[in-house]
């Protein structure tokens, strides 16, 4: 009977992996990528070079000359939002409500975090693109690509789960690598990226699931509140209704007393964001929010003031319940944004694994399920289109991300829409990483992919050194480890991918004995081996069929 | 170890491998006669809709009955739902048959959903 379950979670586990890998490797990565969001956002708005105010005082003036900003170009909007500049995000990003904006009804401006006035930044965006993508990819409705990343979320967990059943030696193969063995290998390699970080691919799947779940699972909710959306949000969130506005003009009150009394009230907390709700009516209220860098919960501490009078009206997320905190602490643990650098380089480092995981996957069931088919002597179309997927999601979305920060240097700065033509670049990319692999079959797809991918990675700093005064040459001696860290690391991804695709185009099958020629990157689909391809090196036979 | 890719002798398109998989996971013949893919279809639409619909009665049970203020009992129920849809999917897929899969996701499903018609859960 142990037997019998522990097969039927090992099929499991293959099919719940593999059906929706080419998504959770997508997903996994530019995720990771949202780690850095703020450092991609500064490196690709170089024009920002104003650093962050620092003092209490400093920051006082800055919330000030933002809101008297916003009072100048956008009066009459219903609501303004703005995320105060901090150290990792040295600019301030406004948003306010404008019925008369396209889309959502929205309008958006990136504001010096001194002046207050709008920068000359290119039309980019940054990092959040990686960090929107990453859970409701792009060129879609919002809401169903929500379900989307949920839905494959939810397979992640299920294979996690029956992967742990699976696997009957958790800890002895934690130490056990077996390299140039075929399928052997990649399974090893699988288990250790799988192992290596366990607790975190769980935590991260779970709590993914979590920062979605008003969404996906809003019966209990709908069931309590009997669907009165309003009073839900009131309790859940602590937000109060907005008011009306009362008609009668009012100017709003300055700011710095109110972020100094939120300051008093979260013992030395900073406010990270401002809310206003009517601004210049009698009815306006500034609501200011904590920052979300200081603190695990995710929980927002929020502080509602009225505009008009600067008189408290409510405060909410001081006093957090269990469920709401470990609900907090959850979406604290998944955007990792608190915590130093030691602690967001390990979050870094295991989301790295947890795609090395998902990519490994599904290279392990290419090179397996060719193994079998070939003892039968015939691929099927399904291996082929695995194969297929496999060079274009691993391989190609590096080289899409890559295409992004290319465009981010290269396009006019002019060009009407070039945040979206910077997007178009990175989705244009990876069409065309889709595409090559059926000019170019098997292993040279994946040496040919990671090459251009290690060679657009790697060029970056230079190419940064010829469009902007912010590149090595002038970060380095400067001592900007900032800008100089962000730079050679584009250099160490494009090493790393020149060693991968060193590695696989060098790679024999035949270099394991008794091994048949696998499907993976190390490998090429052929039935028979190609000698041109395959020379057999340091005296070592080339693998009969 | 993921070792159960499938062997089928036709795994000609990713479906038929899917149900060739079914062969190499239960090389005792566990499923009735009915064909293998019908129990795979079966058994995919238990886990994917069955236990999403057992997992929002569990929420509802928990939002409606847990002895909380409203919302801490509401988002309970919402936290515990993703882990008892992992459970059901697992069951569905470790069971015997596609039918004892089903059983398995009804027996607690249908007396917590008639308990909560009665009590006007879903008014």
């Amino acid at each position: 009977m142990k037997e019998g379950f522990r097969q039927s979670m090992a099929w499991l586990h293959t099919w719940s992996g593999l059906l929706v890998g080419w998504v959770l490797f997508a997903v996994f990565l530019t995720g990771t990528a949202a780690y850095l969001k703020p450092e991609i956002s500064a490196w690709m708005m170089p024009e920002l070079r104003t650093p962050a105010p620092e003092t209490p005082a400093e920051q006082a003036a800055t919330a000030q000359a933002l809101m008297d900003h916003m009072t100048r170009t956008a009066p009459r909007s219903p609501a303004w939002f703005i995320s105060l500049p901090e150290a990792r995000e040295p600019w301030a990003n406004v948003f306010w409500r404008d019925p008369g904006a396209g889309g959502r009804g929205f309008r958006q401006a990136v504001l010096d975090p001194r002046s207050g006035e709008p920068v000359a930044a290119r039309g980019t965006r940054g990092g959040e693109f990686f960090y929107r993508f990453h859970f409701q990819l792009h060129y879609m409705n919002v809401p169903v690509a929500r379900w989307i990343v949920s839905f494959c979320a939810m397979f992640m967990l299920v294979a996690i789960v029956s992967g742990i059943v699976t696997h009957k030696r958790i800890f002895a193969d934690f130490f056990t690598f077996r390299p140039g063995k075929g399928h052997r290998s990649w399974l090893d390699g699988h288990a250790v990226a799988a192992v290596l970080a366990l607790p975190y691919h769980l935590m991260i799947t779970y709590t993914g699931l979590v920062t979605l779940m008003f969404m996906t699972m809003p019966w209990g909710g709908e069931a309590a509140y009997r669907g009165d959306r309003a009073a839900f949000n009131t309790e859940v969130f602590g937000t109060a209704r907005p008011a009306r506005p009362a008609g009668v003009p009012a100017p709003l009150v300055p700011v710095g007393p109110l972020l100094e009394q939120a300051s008093r009230h979260w013992n030395g907390g900073t406010a990270g964001r401002i809310q206003v709700q009517n601004p210049g009516d009698a009815n306006s209220t500034i609501q200011l929010t904590r920052s979300d860098s200081e603190r695990l919960s995710f929980n927002p501490q929020i502080m509602v003031f009225s505009g008009a009078t600067g008189a408290l009206l409510s405060t909410a997320g001081d006093d957090s319940r269990p469920a709401a905190e470990t609900r907090g602490v959850m979406y604290g643990l998944h955007v990792g944004r608190f915590g130093g650098p030691l602690l967001r380089a390990l979050f870094l480092l295991s989301g790295l694994a947890g795609t090395a995981m998902v990519a490994t996957g599904c290279v392990l069931w290419a090179v397996k399920t060719r193994q079998q088919a070939a003892k039968r002597g015939r691929v099927g179309f399904g291996v082929r289109l695995v194969e297929h997927l496999n060079v274009a999601a691993i391989a190609g979305l590096p080289v899409a991300m890559a295409t992004m920060f290319w465009a981010n240097r290269l396009l006019p700065l002019d060009l009407p829409a070039r945040d979206e033509w910077e997007i178009h670049g990175f989705f244009i990319a990876w069409g065309l990483c889709l595409l090559h692999p059926l000019l170019r079959r098997g292993r040279r797809a994946w040496v040919e992919q990671f090459a251009a991918g290690a060679l657009l990675f790697g060029l970056l700093p230079l190419l940064n050194a010829l469009t902007t005064t912010t590149h090595l040459g002038v970060t380095l001696p400067a001592g900007d480890w900032g800008r100089a860290g962000f730079d050679l690391g584009l250099l160490a991804i494009g090493l790393a991918l020149a060693a991968i695709a060193r590695i696989v185009a060098r790679h024999r099958p035949g270099a394991a004995p008794r091994a048949k020629p696998g499907a993976g990157p190390g490998s090429r689909p052929g039935a028979k081996p190609d000698r041109a391809s395959q020379p057999a090196r340091h005296g070592e036979p080339v693998a009969a069929e | 170890m993921a070792s159960a890719a499938p062997s089928s002798p036709r795994s000609g398109t990713a479906s038929e491998a899917d149900a060739g998989a079914g062969a190499a996971a239960g090389r005792r013949r566990r499923l009735p006669r009915a064909p293998r893919w019908l129990g795979i279809l079966s058994r995919c639409v238990a886990a994917i809709l069955g236990g999403y619909a057992l997992a929002s009665l569990a929420a509802i049970a928990f939002a409606l009955w847990l002895p909380a203020a409203r919302p801490e009992a509401v988002m309970t129920g919402m936290l515990a739902s993703f882990a008892i849809h992992t459970g059901a999917v697992v069951w569905v897929f470790a069971a015997g048959n596609a039918w004892r899969a089903w059983i398995g996701l009804l027996l607690p499903g249908l007396p917590l959903a008639a308990l909560l018609w009665l009590t006007g859960g879903f008014a």
